[in-house]
């Protein structure tokens, strides 16, 4: 039968030693200070070869737009609070970089329309859709946003928000799930992978 | 509740013996439309029905039916007022100048169902935009779009 083997335990006197000559060789090592591996000259090529990586102008804009969608604080009725549960921590938009839910229409370029809109409201949001910067997108939430959905024969809604602004990403659902809303966001984000660099087209 | 009860219908029985032209049905009271100022003043000033619930109408295609709900707080009891104004003359006399309470509900009936109220000094439509065709709440109403 092996007896195994003891683990080195050095002495208090021999553990010094052993710190004091790691410290002795380190120093002796370290005389010179490290090199940066960057050239810092002044030949531009080298620099640029360095710092550039090749895309088309769509691509890099596009990737921008994509990941950083800012919607308008902007609801009219209860397909809201599907997009506030979304919006928390459960769902969690933020993983798409658009939990900055603007006040204010000129900082925001996504208008989720969720809710009934009667015609008496469809002013207000024809003018926050037109106060929004290019570019600009829209969802269409719920059946209500769609079109109309059980109030569309009502002499008071209008049927769809098609009939006032320009609509990208219809998501149907009475109200909609958090989940098919995050598909339908994640549609509007393919769509926008597709954009041309013309958005000129888009306000008439 | 049973208290509250005698004492609307012994109201019922006062009002049928004030005035002669009152019909009393299964927990309402009929007049006809003219009378409805003299009506809901002796209820308000005699009876104590000082406090006005509501007022709503609906379309019974050749005349429309008013409806009126008075209450009296003290006998937390409340009382039925029916009467109904022709199609082709859908007018009646406001009760804005007694309760002031009845000023919008008359002007949102005003607006859906197009009955004119006589003496009210704001008709015009409440809910619905001005510039808005027609009296939606109607049977026969047809939106354009
Ligand atoms: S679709 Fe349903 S939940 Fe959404 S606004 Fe309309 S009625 Fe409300």
């Amino acid at each position: 039968m092996e007896i195994a083997e003891q683990p080195f335990i050095p002495s208090l006197n021999e553990a010094d030693f052993y710190e004091g000559s790691e410290i002795k060789n380190l120093r002796h090592d370290s005389q010179a200070v490290i090199p940066d591996d960057m050239d810092w000259s002044d030949e531009t090529v080298k620099e640029l070869n360095k710092n550039i990586i090749l895309t088309t102008l769509d691509d890099a804009i596009n990737w921008a737009h994509k990941a950083s969608l800012w919607p308008v604080t902007c609801f009219t009725a209860c397909c809201t609070f599907e997009f506030i549960a979304t919006s928390m921590s459960r769902f969690d938009i933020a993983r798409f970089g658009m939990e900055v839910l603007r006040p204010s229409p000129r900082q925001a370029d996504l208008l989720v329309c969720g809710g009934t809109l009667t015609w008496k409201m469809a002013p207000q949001i024809k003018r926050i859709y037109e106060q929004m910067a290019e570019p600009k997108w829209v969802i269409a939430m719920g059946a209500c946003a769609v079109s109309g959905g059980i109030f569309q024969d009502s002499y008071a809604v209008v049927p769809g928000y098609n009939h006032i602004i320009p609509v990208d990403v219809y998501i149907p659902g009475c109200p909609p799930r958090p989940e098919t809303l995050l598909y339908g966001l994640e549609t509007l984000r393919k769509k926008i992978d597709h954009d041309k660099c013309e958005w000129e087209k888009k306000s008439k | 509740m049973r208290m509250g009860k005698e004492i609307k219908m012994k109201t019922y029985d006062a009002l049928s013996k004030q005035f002669e032209y009152v019909k009393t049905g299964n927990g309402f009271a009929e007049i006809p439309s003219e009378n409805i100022l003299e009506c809901t003043e002796w209820l308000k000033n005699e009876a104590g029905y000082d406090y006005l619930e509501m007022i709503t109408a609906s379309d019974h295609n050749e005349k429309f039916l008013l409806v009126y709900t008075l209450i009296n707080v003290v006998d937390k009891t409340d009382i039925i007022i029916r009467t109904s104004v022709p199609r082709e003359k859908p007018e009646i006399d406001s009760l804005s100048n007694i309760w002031t309470g009845a000023d919008f509900q008359e002007r949102e009936i005003f607006d859906l169902m197009g009955i004119v109220f006589k003496g009210h000094k704001n008709l015009k439509r409440i809910v619905l935009w001005d510039g808005f065709e027609g009296h939606p709440q109607r049977k026969d109403f047809k939106d354009v779009i």
